[in-house]
């Protein structure tokens, strides 16, 4: 499987992410149709996490440029070469990074614009570990590499222990598998031509044929691969649960703390009376989620994240589940959402939505967010406002689309005088219908549909319009979000070395809540169900560069060819 | 304390004295951490002391969650020997609960999370409140 010994293996899985605004910019800087190689520099973020034992590294990218041509030693049609101090720049460069954000890890891009395929030349096999191990010196690796042809990519990741690059060569690297690019309209995979990914099944299962004539067997088959979380399983969530478990998806996650009280059940379409507890008898002990107490409590409902993933397995076996028992607004909601491609937000409080958009700002995940909210006293109506929006990238956050009322977020804290500030004292019990939540939620659903199985494909259906924005169904009066793309001030949705979209694992993360892990908990927080033996992946933190501990004297010619 | 909040605090104490207690004694059900900054310099002589504690209440989802309202040492008291105007005293016990808010900067002021930080908070919204004299 990998190319390196299985001891200076960094990743089982690589891949890059990237939003299709870049990808397209480092397809155009680097064949730009006169022949000559170019090369160019990409700062990611970093995701590494584990996935059934198998590390797996993700490369965010969040800047590509094109490195002068001036700053070349040497171009041509079957060269580019660069020289210690244009590295030495761009690592020092890695460390202009947000306030809030570690250095990012480069991958040197080049092409190879007179082939259609992508292989690394034996001069690439001769420089490379030279270049990553110098790099790996001066900034936090791990770093990576990328070949750039007419019709494919290739690309390597080198190790962050540059001692393991030194002793090992070329034999230290690992294939980089697949480039996920983020669209508007689709999430599109395209395996690297080293790929150590088995060929891809596209056949669909017979149920799904029908599903198929719609999709195409490609379409079907990328619902297959895709992964979705979603953030509460409440009154909307449940209703993505009921969808997507008919889909032939391949794998979902649900993140939700609490448990099925009789108030849910009028809104969980496959909840029953077995599955509630009475609402007085949900668990709270302040240190842990109510889904995790209730092994303590025999008189609580059952954790709204196993009702659901029992009902997935009940409708197709096939896809795999985890069902993770606290909110998305703690470190374990974090970590589970940001495995999965895209996320669904559909919890209950504006707050925890916002960190649902900033994790999918983070991680590079866009973010299906669907909402209702009414507002009713006592059968006197008001509104039925009901929203979809997408939060995540390529578009903006919910921040910049209007949709947090940073005010009302504030509920704890408010006395008189807040009032008297216009700040608003949100009830605890709200106002909900099924009929109502089943309108946002198939709008965003059916957009999800679409997203995943590329059947709004930007590159081919360039028009396609998300149905967002908020209606109020009491008049139908349909209101468009104010603005989709981001706001270049803006650090959580912007691009670019000094915001914080897309530092993953190397951005610095407020609005997180903590969780004790208790042993008395053991057996209720066997909810990576599916993945019982699942360890904590243990990621080098990354250190702010202080200073380049560049190697000053070099006389060998650093050359991409 | 997440992240973001050690950031801030490690700025904050690059310039002044600061103690953290992450698991306050606080009225609210909601989590706070206490950032204490110590002797601050009072920006006015219309009060009876020329340096304060000031103490930063920081919601458990800062920074998504804005600080509101200064507190500043119990027993600050204008020259005339009063209590400054708007206070309140039960908010947090052993603190000065000045009722001044970001909004009060400016009408259209937003809270930025990750752009507003705790120094900014600080010598800002809290620096304007003492400045008032009142």
């Amino acid at each position: 499987m990998s190319t390196g010994s299985p001891d200076n293996t960094t990743a089982d899985h690589a891949a890059v992410r990237i939003c299709r605004d870049d990808y397209n910019h480092l397809q155009s800087v680097l064949l730009q149709g006169d022949g000559n190689e170019y090369a160019a520099v990409l700062y990611a973020g970093t995701n590494t996490y584990k996935d059934d034992g198998d590390v797996i590294l993700e490369f965010l990218i969040t800047e590509v440029s094109l490195i002068s041509p001036s700053e070349y030693l040497e171009q041509g049609p079957g060269i580019v070469s660069l020289g210690p101090s244009t590295l030495r720049d761009i690592a020092v460069t890695t460390g202009d990074t947000h306030r809030y954000s570690n250095p990012h890890a480069i991958l040197l891009a080049h092409s190879h614009p007179h082939g259609k395929q992508a292989g690394y030349s034996p001069i690439d096999d001769s420089t490379e570990p030279d270049i990553f191990e110098a790099l790996a010196n001066d900034a936090t690796g791990p770093h990576g590499s990328l070949l750039v042809s007419e019709e494919e990519i290739a690309g390597r990741v080198w190790p962050a222990d540059p001692v393991a690059t030194l002793d090992h060569g070329m034999a230290a690297a690992d294939p980089i598998d697949e480039i996920v690019i983020v669209g508007e309209q689709s999430l599109r995979r395209e395996q690297t031509a080293n790929t150590r990914l088995p060929d891809r099944d596209i056949e669909p299962a017979r149920s799904h044929a029908r599903q198929a004539l719609v999709t195409g067997r490609e379409g079907n088959a990328r619902l297959g691969e895709s992964h979705v979380a979603i953030a509460g399983v409440g009154g909307i969530g449940s209703l993505f649960v009921e969808d997507l478990a008919t889909q032939d998806i391949g794998e979902l996650t649900v993140i939700d703390p609490d448990v099925v009280e009789y108030t849910n059940l009028s809104r969980i379409p496959y909840a029953d009376a077995s599955d509630a507890g009475p609402e007085d008898a949900t668990p709270d002990d302040g240190n842990h989620p109510a889904a995790v107490l209730t092994a303590a409590e025999p008189d609580a409902g059952r954790p709204k994240v196993d009702v659901a993933a029992d009902y997935v397995e009940r409708v197709d076996s096939d896809i795999k589940v985890t069902a993770v028992p606290y909110p998305i607004d703690s470190k374990r909601g974090l970590d589970a959402a940001a495995k999965a491609d895209v996320i669904v937000a559909a919890t209950d409080h504006t707050k925890s939505r916002e960190v649902v958009s900033e994790i999918g700002q983070r991680y590079l995940r866009p973010v299906f967010d669907a909402g209702s909210r009414i507002k009713a006293d006592d059968g006197e109506v008001y509104s039925i406002e009901t929203t979809f929006a997408m939060t995540g990238p390529p578009f903006a956050c919910r921040d910049c689309q209007d949709l947090v009322e940073r005010e009302a977020v504030r509920v704890a804290d408010l006395d008189e005088e807040d009032i008297e500030y216009g700040l608003e004292l949100l009830e605890d019990e709200q106002p909900a219908v099924l009929a109502v939540n089943r309108y946002p939620a198939a709008r965003a659903g059916f957009a999800l549909y679409g997203y995943l199985t590329g059947l709004a494909e930007d590159m081919y259906k360039p028009t396609w319009e998300w149905d967002t924005g908020s209606t109020n169904l009491l008049d139908a009066d349909h209101r468009p979000l104010p603005e989709e793309r981001p706001d270049n001030r803006c650090p959580r949705c912007s691009s670019g070395r000094t915001a914080l979209r897309a530092t993953g694992d190397r951005g610095l993360f407020g609005a997180i809540s903590s969780f004790e892990d208790s042993p008395n908990f053991t057996d209720a927080t066997a909810m990576e169900r599916t993945r019982p033996d699942v360890e904590q992946v243990e990621v080098p933190t990354p250190v702010k560069m202080v200073s380049s501990l560049w190697k000053t004297v070099r006389d060998i010619t650093l050359a991409l060819l | 304390m997440n992240e973001v909040i050690q950031t801030d605090v490690d700025e904050l104490r690059e310039n002044y004295t600061v103690d953290v207690d992450d698991d306050p004694d606080d009225p609210k059900p909601q989590k706070f951490t206490h950032v204490i900054v110590r002797d601050k310099s009072v920006p006015s002589d219309a009060y009876n002391k020329d340096t304060t504690d000031v103490l930063l209440r920081v919601p458990d989802d800062y920074p998504n969650e804005p600080l509101d309202w200064v507190y500043v040492d119990k027993d600050l008291r204008l020259e005339s020997g009063g209590k400054p105007k708007k206070h309140n005293t039960d908010r947090v016990p052993g603190w000065l609960a000045l009722s001044y808010h970001p909004k009060k900067l400016k009408d259209d002021f937003e809270w930025q999370p990750y752009e507003h930080t705790l120094k900014w908070y600080l010598e800002t919204v809290v620096e304007m409140r003492l400045r008032q004299g009142d």
